[in-house]
């Protein structure tokens, strides 16, 4: 899956920003993410299907500093080829929460227009099931709906907004540690978004509604993944993602859509590709 | 020591409790220039701390402008640095704020003083004699009428403080102030009130509206150039209540 710390403030769909949240706010995401990834070049003949509802709830702490914890509710399953025949492997539940902290480091506002700086630190925590088993014995590692282990990340998030557009840039890395004696290879990320607003083309009096288009990449690398100490040589690779969306933007709400179409995947070996990404959501804030 | 008897003891207390009710809005809106503001999602974060600071009646941003307007309870006395640091916590920044408030332009010494209505507040409007950069010689002079005539007035401003400690106001706009009393029909309850009073000083040329439900009237204070008695019983007319003028002669 995709490793993305999205936010829950306006701005990007995939990836974070540095807009600020109001001291003592919570802003709640909600998300569905259907993930299809079928081109498998091996004899298993993998086909990979994965709804995804991950929760967003952020809380503004401080002027500066937000707190975010993203709960994931997964539903996998995998068809593959057998000495019996076609079989599904399925496995559904909550997977791995994610918590994390930003800070501001840097701003800049002028009117109508701001620039932010900010860095995030975060874990994720071991609370999907690591060890689900089916006829077929237990299920492989990454279909499984966590990782069973307890792995940091960090980032940088920049973000550019005016009152026609909105620039974010985010860099982040997650150091994957050790489960069963499985590591998942660690997983590094540049995420680009831009959003202009299409309507209303002139803005008025008081605060309209806005309706951005939004265009985002995701580049992703991943490292291979690692069983018993031995590199998995058909896991990891780099992946980039192309990502037109649309968003629109209340005072209260944003409903909010996009594709995540992979231009490029150099993946190791017979690791198995995507074919695309589905992302529908929206925001409240409270 | 001397006892105060009982009953002048509860005079004293009656006569607070009459003051704190009869009390009016001395300063009656606030406008924050915002800065940083880009998106209307972050407008929320802004009118939910701007809300929360006691006094505030409504707060309405305009994101073109990035201003928020802040209309004060009657009787609130604002802290501007209140206002600067409930921006701060919604993540923006503050630049310039600006207060409306009402009293007469009244001389003291060679100062020209604004004195709030309802209170002994006072802001230093400008010096008399001395040649002020930050005030037109049209505006003095007109002040300087106001003086005379003892009109009610509206001014706006950028406060702050003079070196003895006085509070200044630079003046950047100011409007005489008149009064209309008109009987309203049609009124059952405090909702009622409550719709009348909106739909009132949604009005661009209205600063105040105070509606009675006992009394079936309103008494609407608005700027003296652009009051208007007739379209004002319209637009009451036309929220379904039924007014009419309660006296021919506006007020000032």
């Amino acid at each position: 899956m995709v490793f993305a710390v999205i936010s829950a403030n306006a701005g990007p769909i995939t990836t974070n920003t540095a807009l600020p949240v109001n001291e003592g706010e919570f802003i709640f995401r909600g998300q569905i993410k259907y993930i299809r990834a079928t081109d498998d070049p091996g004899p298993l003949d993998r086909e990979l299907t994965v709804w995804a509802a991950p929760s967003v709830l952020v809380y503004g702490l401080a002027e500066k500093l937000t707190l975010f914890g993203i709960a994931p509710y997964l539903d996998k399953s995998m068809e593959v080829t057998t000495p019996e025949g076609r079989r599904t492997r399925a496995v559904s539940g909550l997977g791995d929460i994610r918590v994390f902290g930003r800070y501001t480091f840097g701003q800049r506002d002028k009117p109508g227009e701001t620039l932010r700086f900010a860095s995030f630190v975060g874990l994720e925590l071991p609370t999907g099931a690591d060890d689900v088993e089916d006829s077929l014995g237990q299920l492989p590692q990454p279909l499984q709906l966590g990782s069973g282990s307890w792995d940091p990340f960090i980032g940088a998030v920049f973000t550019w907004q005016t009152l026609q557009w909105e620039f974010d840039s985010s860099v982040a890395y997650k150091f994957n540690t050790e489960a069963n004696d499985f590591e998942f290879g660690d997983v590094a990320s540049l995420d680009l978004s831009y959003q202009y607003r299409f309507w209303p083309n002139e803005l008025g009096e008081a605060v309209p509604g806005y309706l951005y288009g939004v265009v985002e990449s995701n580049l992703i690398w991943q490292d291979n993944n690692r069983a018993f100490g031995t590199p998995d040589l058909n896991s990891g690779g780099t992946t980039w993602y192309l990502t037109p969306g649309i968003q629109y933007v209340t005072k209260r709400y944003i409903f909010e859509g996009a594709v995540q179409l992979p231009v490029i995947q150099d993946l190791n070996g017979n690791g198995l590709k995507n074919d695309f990404i589905v992302t529908a959501g929206f925001r409240v804030n409270f | 020591m001397k006892k105060i008897p009982l009953l002048s003891l509860k005079a004293i207390v009656l006569v607070l409790l009459l003051l704190g009710t009869q009390a009016r809005a001395e300063v009656s809106h606030v406008s924050i220039a915002v800065d940083g503001l880009g998106c209307p999602f972050c407008v929320y974060g802004i009118e939910k701390q701007l809300k929360n600071i006691d006094g505030v009646k409504k707060v309405d941003v305009e994101l073109k402008t990035g201003q928020a307007l802040v209309t004060l309870e009657n009787g609130a006395s604002p802290d501007i640095s209140t206002f600067q640091n409930a921006v701060k916590k919604a993540g923006f920044t503050p630049r310039t704020v600006q207060i409306t408030a009402v009293g007469k332009v009244q001389a003291k010494n060679d100062k020209m003083h604004l004195s709030l209505r309802g209170s002994d507040e006072k802001y230093v409007l400008f010096v008399k004699d001395s040649a002020s950069a930050d005030l037109p010689p049209e505006f003095k002079g007109q002040l300087l009428k106001l003086a005379e005539s003892q009109s009610l007035v509206a001014i706006t401003g950028t406060p702050h403080s003079h070196a003895q400690g006085q509070s200044g106001l630079s003046v950047e706009r100011f409007s005489p102030l008149a009064s209309v009393e008109l009987s309203v029909d049609g009124m059952v309850c405090e909702r009622c009130v409550a719709r009348l009073t909106q739909i009132l000083e949604k009005r661009k040329e209205v600063y105040q509206a105070s509606v009675s439900l006992a009394d079936k009237r309103t008494v609407i204070e608005a700027v003296d150039a652009t009051l208007n008695t007739e379209e004002l019983i319209e637009t009451i007319n036309e929220a379904e209540f039924s007014a009419s003028v309660d006296s021919d002669e506006t007020k000032q």
